[in-house]
């Protein structure tokens, strides 16, 4: 599987480390509420599609960036890769 | 409390200042520079490029890459880019601190458009030279090595024998290798087993 790194270009899936579901970026807020509960929804419940999912993976053997990647699980198929950072800003995060 | 600056004491390099001939390479470890780790300050990278093109003439580098003098020769200053936000530069030794009141005054030139961490005593360098180095570090790292995907200038961050390792391509058969000076015993020998390994007896 290649990955085709937004500033470094094609790189092989060996440099990098898999985390799993880039909800991990939406953290809930803790003043919330209902806080308790969604933080119970945000650290144990995961989707497990079989099809397009959106996974954080890391990379290690490069420039350490956090990266958001589109993957299709069944054909390993991928759709899409952008900075972790660039994916949270246009969510509304400062940084 | 003894002063050790006139002990006599002198510090040595990581490896002996090692150097070696091999039928297709030349690997000697480079000593004389000094490194600075350089994290950019939130929204300051073009403050910080224009200061560092004011004071070296540099440009800072692109992804992937490293931009260095137009000499070229092997005791230039490079700058190197490491990740988005954050960059090393390699200064030739120049017997004062860059942290200080250094030769090129780069330290003080970025200012706060930067954060700067002294680096010179954290990392071992090794250079390669010669037809055989390419056939040698393609087995030790999973980069695409050739001319066409990583052609000079090119530098990255990788792996050999689970070593982190900083790449610099300097010219078509001609690398600089950094990799931390705590394993540095174990990441000259990774190398020299490489260099064996692909027809380079000594």
């Amino acid at each position: 599987m290649i990955i085709n790194h937004p500033l470094l270009g094609p790189r092989d899936a060996a440099e990098f480390v898999h985390l799993g579901d880039a909800a991990m970026i939406d953290r809930p807020d803790w003043q919330a509420k209902d806080a308790a509960e969604a933080f119970h929804d945000y650290l144990y419940l995961r989707d497990n599609p079989a099809g397009t999912y959106r996974e954080l993976w890391y990379h290690e053997q490069g420039d350490r960036s956090w990266l958001v990647v589109i993957r299709d699980t069944i054909t390993h198929d991928i759709k899409n890769v952008e900075l972790a950072r660039d994916h949270a800003r246009r969510r509304g995060r400062s940084r | 409390m003894a002063d050790i600056r006139n002990s006599g004491l002198a510090a040595r390099p990581f490896l002996g200042g090692y150097t070696q001939d091999f039928q297709t390479v030349r690997l000697t470890e480079v000593i004389d520079f000094e490194l600075v780790h350089v994290a950019i300050a939130k929204d300051e990278i073009e403050r910080l490029t224009e200061k560092v093109r004011a004071e070296s003439g540099l440009d800072w580098p692109a992804p992937g890459s490293f931009s260095t003098g137009e000499r070229d020769d092997d005791s230039d200053l490079r700058i190197v880019w490491l990740a988005a936000d954050q960059g090393m530069i390699i200064i030739p030794k120049s017997g004062e601190s860059l942290l200080g009141t250094g030769r090129t005054g780069l330290a003080d030139a970025i200012g706060d458009a930067g954060y700067l961490t002294g680096q010179t005593d954290n990392w071992v360098a090794l250079r390669l030279v010669g037809t055989g180095s390419v056939p040698a570090l393609e087995r030790l790292c999973p980069l695409d090595l050739h001319e066409t995907a990583m052609p000079p200038g090119t530098a990255a961050r990788t792996i050999m024998e689970h070593l982190a390792v900083i790449i610099l391509r300097e010219s078509p058969e001609q690398f600089l290798l950094l990799s931390p000076s705590s394993s540095a015993g174990s990441f000259l020998h990774a190398v020299e087993t490489s260099i064996l390994n692909t027809g380079g007896n000594t």
